[in-house]
């Protein structure tokens, strides 16, 4: 990585403030200050323009060090183990997991949904939060629609190899055949065909889009490395013991990146009319994410309210689904990037306090809209008058899988607590932890809504509990190892922040010179980010 | 209850479903749910939960493993002794042991060598049927024990399976009139606007209870037999329909066994009925009614198969459409289309589906894609090739695995498909019956299917005929007099799931010098919310009738403007109901 030069003359003089620095937060940290007219800088250090695009471009150029093969080793292990798993499932039968005849769906549905769930932040972040102009979504929403897009790559493989003969699995599909059987379009399940499927298709197009100009931006820096003769040194492989070098491949890494990138920037030249026109796309492609990301959950929980099971049979599951997606959603990107945030270089200098404080509030507040939705629950069975009903949520909460309630309740609605004290959501350390059990109880919930209502259905005959198989266990964790392995790929090649737009919102990118920008109608995205460009 | 472990024990020898051993080979047997206990593939000995307590050896709780397990204990009876696993039964006398004969035999065959314990060594010619002085001591081993039911309550949901003592029966059906045991409605097809009585057992339910099912949705399936107009969807052909007689079953699992020869329905073994996964289509349920486990005032007996909704709950959720309704009312599957998301198994309120979650039909005797997931007695198949050897059904021959396969063809019904792996499943009302039926009737110029023309299965099978199947939208035939029967009310029908299978309370002739009959609809308990619903019209001539009960015998009516609002729901109860009730 070349050595920073932080451009403080260029970036005052644009600002107009007082060589000093300007406001770091009280700390210099960007946490936030007393004072609510002023704001803190979303990124710190006085960071030039192209200060910013070294440190995101360094990331795909460079190693991130050496934690990163042994990790990357391992989670890559951990997803052929649940390959493995997959595989032995479909040739063996749907049998090799502990399901059975009154509990027909358990940790496989858990996992659908749980993955399904995880992917909301990123679509919040990137439509929702982009439409509100809130601009210190720049720091994470590249990340978060990667998870977003990784979550829904796992989510996807549940529903598939769940059912019992994945071979004629194109049935829920609309093609026209010669038996003229169409699927069923009163099934919650084929909706969620339908809006899983549009999920992936927008959210995997915007989370392309957006970073066409910064592909362009590593073509360019590429190609000009090759061009003036110092990207030229062949790929080699090299021991890591012994630091030989062997093994000369025919090109260089710069060859390959000004190939690949290129390829994938798809001709972007960063011309005035290339920044409109993604200006629109982006706009357009918010626009159609923003009810996908109210939709998607809301259809995914239909898949249990529109039943008869007590347990599932309820009219809160589209707005509780929704907000513990994004519960779950942001804790996972919270528990994925405080990490990454240690171990690259200059990350925080764009990840800041501010944007960890923003993100533990969203927690609070959804994981208080959880809360409340679960004690609503209660009230609603109660208040319904309906006995199977109330012995369903009694069993919940007192019965066999007392724990997996509990353990819900605990991670869910208690540990995210601590943030109504300042000093706990400003504690990376504090919020990481909580994000980690936010991910847990998350995966609770949608087994004790899963299970807990199918094992205490109506007939106490038919009664029948769900113990989980080691294939259950090992198929789930191959799915996080699936995850895992796709983030550090991304972490590792892809730009991990959105340049353009992390620049709109640097003091440079506003031309009246309005400073931390935040508090005034003039600084427009759109138009900022037309102003600055990219091929830096 | 048993303060302290009694010094002896009866031991009682019966015989279950294998009788005294010689049909141990079959697997149709072994994996029938012992009445009352439910175990299958074993023969544990039963105590009373007292005594079971008293020493020591109650099984585990079904809830922590996937096969609870039974303690195994040493029962010493006339200077023999034998180690054995303890079950209880809630129900049983305090003090007494139940060993069942016949099983853990050596050279049964290929399905039942080394299932279960041979008892026979407990006892010898001369004795009889009961032992004295026997003891029962813990031996701190473990024996998994599976079992097709794990839970002993009703948990006081009374609603599931209904019974009512004679004395409140005969008042509110108004058995005077009918005889006895009848009170058949009168005009089952009156439209008029009183006629919208529960039945005396729907009475004994939810339907009391919740307001009407108002739909936005003009079903038009919404039309039940009891006013079919020309046109609707259930107004012509035959509507085929069954009744379950509570009071009649004695819990013997005929059905279960007649409905598994019919239908095909494999044999899954001991493991995957541990984890829930056997395939009968029908099952009787069995529940311990009382307010102690200890000490049950009675066992329920609730054969339970698809009922057959008109409003099918698994209809709506499966995505590829592989399960529909046709003309007459039959929820169908199509096998070839199902592609086993299961969501139909876990959107069903009786949980009468059964999925398919290995190739249990095919593999099964042609050595299966894992040995571990073929029953127990197969694995261990020696067929007198002597103890502990395993044989692979992998090493026969083609040829000579041709001709076996064959054989094996023979055992199946060739009227039904064979299930594979990755499908659903479940009761057809014998589809294939119906079918042939159908065509015979025409055949010989009958027209449409006269009643009594053929049987179901289980229909056939039962020894108390109290399996009752046919046309209910025939006047005359039995099961639509059955379902108008003031005995009959559908399960969970309160969902508006609309069953075409209806269940006829059971009642109940207590001696009062034993137990007080209870009025157990006067006592049903009615929520504060039915509004000013029950100020009109039939209100009065029911008050004359019921004397001093008209209060809370009319408090359970439906409001008729409900009715008059909701056709679906009204004309699904006035299936059931009638003027009956008026005495």
């Amino acid at each position: 990585m070349t050595t920073l030069h932080p451009d403080k003359v260029t970036a005052d003089r644009l600002t107009g403030k007082p060589t000093s620095g300007g406001p770091q937060g009280p700390h210099g940290d960007g946490t936030l200050f007393e004072d609510p007219a002023v704001r803190t800088p979303l990124v710190l250090n006085n960071r030039s323009l192209h200060d910013v695009t070294e440190i995101v471009c360094g990331y795909a150029e460079n190693s991130p060090g050496k934690w990163w093969l042994p990790t990357f080793m391992f989670t890559a292990t951990v997803a052929g183990v649940g390959t493995l798993m997959i595989l032995y499932l479909l040739v063996t039968g749907v049998g090799v997991w502990g399901l059975n005849n009154q509990v027909g769906w358990a940790w496989d549905i858990t996992n659908f949904v749980f993955w399904i769930g995880i992917g909301h932040a990123g679509t919040l972040i990137s439509a929702i939060l982009c439409l509100f102009k809130q601009k210190w979504r720049t720091a994470v929403n590249r990340s978060a629609e990667a998870m977003t897009i990784f979550a829904v790559m796992c989510a996807g493989i549940f529903p598939g190899i769940h059912v019992g003969r994945i071979w004629f699995i194109w049935f829920v599909f609309p093609i026209p055949n010669s038996n003229a059987i169409w699927p069923n379009f009163r099934s919650p399940l084929l909706w969620d065909v339908f809006a899983v499927s549009t999920y992936a298709t927008v959210s995997a197009l915007f989370w392309f889009m957006g970073m066409i100009p910064d592909f362009a931006t590593l073509r360019d820096r590429a190609d000009k490395r090759l061009r003036a003769g110092s990207g030229t040194s062949k790929l080699c492989v090299q021991c890591p013991v012994t630091g030989i070098k062997f093994f000369h491949l025919p090109v260089s890494a710069d060859g390959i990146r000004a190939f690949v990138y290129g390829l994938l920037s798809l001709g972007w030249r960063g011309s005035g009319r290339h920044w409109h026109r993604y200006e629109a796309a982006y706009l357009i492609l918010a626009g159609i994410s923003t009810p996908l990301v109210l939709s998607v959950h809301s259809i995914v929980s239909f898949d249990f309210a529109t039943s008869v099971i007590p347990g599932w049979h309820t009219t809160i599951f589209p707005p509780y689904f929704v907000a513990g997606a994004i519960f779950g959603g942001f804790a996972m990107v919270l528990f994925l990037l405080i990490p990454a945030r240690e171990l690259f270089p200059n990350f925080k200098d764009l990840l800041t306090l501010r944007h960890l404080e923003n993100m533990a509030k969203i927690i609070l507040v959804t994981g208080m809209m959880v809360g409340f939705a679960y004690a609503m629950e209660f009230f609603i069975a109660w208040y319904g008058g309906n006995k199977f009903e109330v012995e369903v949520f009694i069993q919940r909460a007192t019965g066999p899988y007392w724990w997996a309630y509990w353990t819900m309740i605990s991670c869910n609605v208690l540990s995210p607590q601590v943030f109504w004290k300042r000093s706990m959501r400003t504690n990376p350390k504090v919020i990481w932890t909580v994000a980690l059990l936010v991910t847990i109880g998350m995966w609770f919930e949608r087994f004790v809504i899963i299970v807990s209502s199918l094992n205490r259905a109506f007939l106490p005959a038919e009664w029948h509990m769900f113990f989980p198989t080691a294939v259950d266990i090992l198929t789930f964790v191959g799915s996080c190892g699936i995850f895992m392995t796709l983030f550090l790929l991304f972490l590792r090649f892809l730009p991990v922040f959105p340049l353009a737009e992390i620049k709109a919102v640097m003091p440079q990118g506003d031309p009246h010179g309005h400073g931390d920008g935040g508090d005034h109608g003039h600084g427009d995205e759109s138009h900022l980010a037309a102003n600055q460009g990219g091929g830096h | 209850m048993l303060r302290r472990p009694p010094r002896a024990l009866d031991v009682k020898f019966v015989t279950g479903s294998i009788g005294d051993g010689r049909y141990a080979n079959n697997g149709w047997l072994q994996e029938m749910p012992q009445p009352i206990t439910k175990v299958v593939w074993d023969n544990p000995v039963v105590v009373s939960p007292a005594t079971a307590k008293a020493l020591k050896v109650t099984p585990d709780d079904y809830t922590e493993r996937q096969e609870p397990l039974a303690r195994m204990a040493t029962l010493s009876v006339g200077g023999r002794s034998m180690q054995l696993p303890v079950w209880i039964c809630p129900g049983m006398a305090d003090n007494v042991a139940i060993v069942t004969l016949g099983y853990g035999r050596e050279t049964a065959g290929l399905v039942g060598n080394g299932v279960g314990f041979n008892t026979y060594g407990l006892r010898n010619a001369a004795d009889g049927a009961v032992l004295r002085g026997a003891t029962l001591e813990k031996t701190g081993e473990n024996y998994p024990i599976s079992s097709t039911q794990n839970h002993w309550s009703l948990e006081s949901r009374d609603s599931l399976v209904r019974w009512l003592d004679k004395p409140a029966w005969e008042t509110h059906a108004g058995a005077a009139e009918h005889g006895p045991g009848h009170g058949v409605v009168a005009d089952p097809y009156a439209t008029s606007g009183d006629d919208s009585e529960l039945s005396v057992a729907e009475q004994l339910g939810e339907l009391t209870h919740t307001p009407a099912n108002l739909s936005l949705y003009e079903n038009p399936f919404n039309e039940s037999r009891g006013n079919a107009e020309p046109g609707s969807a259930y107004a012509q052909g035959p509507q085929w329909g069954m009744t379950i007689d509570l009071a009649s079953c004695t819990g013997c699992n005929a059905c279960v066994i007649a409905c598994q020869s019919e239908n095909n329905i494999p044999v899954v073994g001991k493991k995957e009925v541990a984890k829930g996964r056997e395939m009968h289509w029908i099952r009787v349920d069995r529940y311990f009614v009382g307010d102690s486990l200890d000490e049950p005032e009675r066992v329920m007996n609730q054969p339970v198969a698809c009922v057959h909704c008109e409003n099918a709950p698994c209809e709506t959720v499966c995505p590829v459409t592989a399960t529909v309704h046709d003309r007459e009312g039959l929820n169908v599957m199509a096998y070839n289309r199902c592609i086993g998301t299961r969501y139909c198994m876990n959107n069903c309120p009786y949980k009468a589906r059964r999925f398919n979650f290995f190739d249990f039909a095919q593999a099964k005797l042609n050595g299966g894609l894992d040995p571990k997931y073929v029953p127990e007695g197969v694995r261990k198949a020696t067929n007198n090739a002597g103890e502990g050897t395993t044989f692979n059904q992998n090493l026969i021959p083609p040829r000579l695995r041709e001709k076996l396969d064959e054989i094996q063809h023979m055992g199946q019904n060739p009227n039904v498909t064979v299930r594979g792996r990755g499908v659903m499943e479940k009761c057809t009302y014998c589809l294939q019956r119906i079918n042939s039926a159908r065509a015979s009737a025409k055949v010989q110029g009958l027209g449409t299917v006269p009643e009594g023309y053929f049987q179901v299965a289980c229909q056939q099978a039962c020894p108390t005929e109290s399996i009752v199947f046919g046309d209910i939208r025939n006047p005359e035939s039995r099961v639509s007099q059955t379902r108008q029967n003031q005995r009959s009310y559908l399960l969970l029908g309160y969902i508006n799931t609309r069953p075409r299978t209806s269940h006829l309370m059971r009642v109940n002739n207590p001696n009062p010098a034993i137990t007080e009959p209870v009025d157990a609809i006067a006592a049903h308990g009615h929520g504060g919310g039915h509004g000013g619903g029950h100020d009109d019209g039939h209100g009065d001539s029911q008050g004359d009738q019921h004397g001093g009960e008209s209060h809370d015998a009319h408090s359970f009516r439906v409001d008729p403007t409900r009715q008059i609002e909701d056709d679906g729901y009204a004309l699904s109860l006035r299936v059931l109901g009638g003027n009956g009730v008026h005495a």
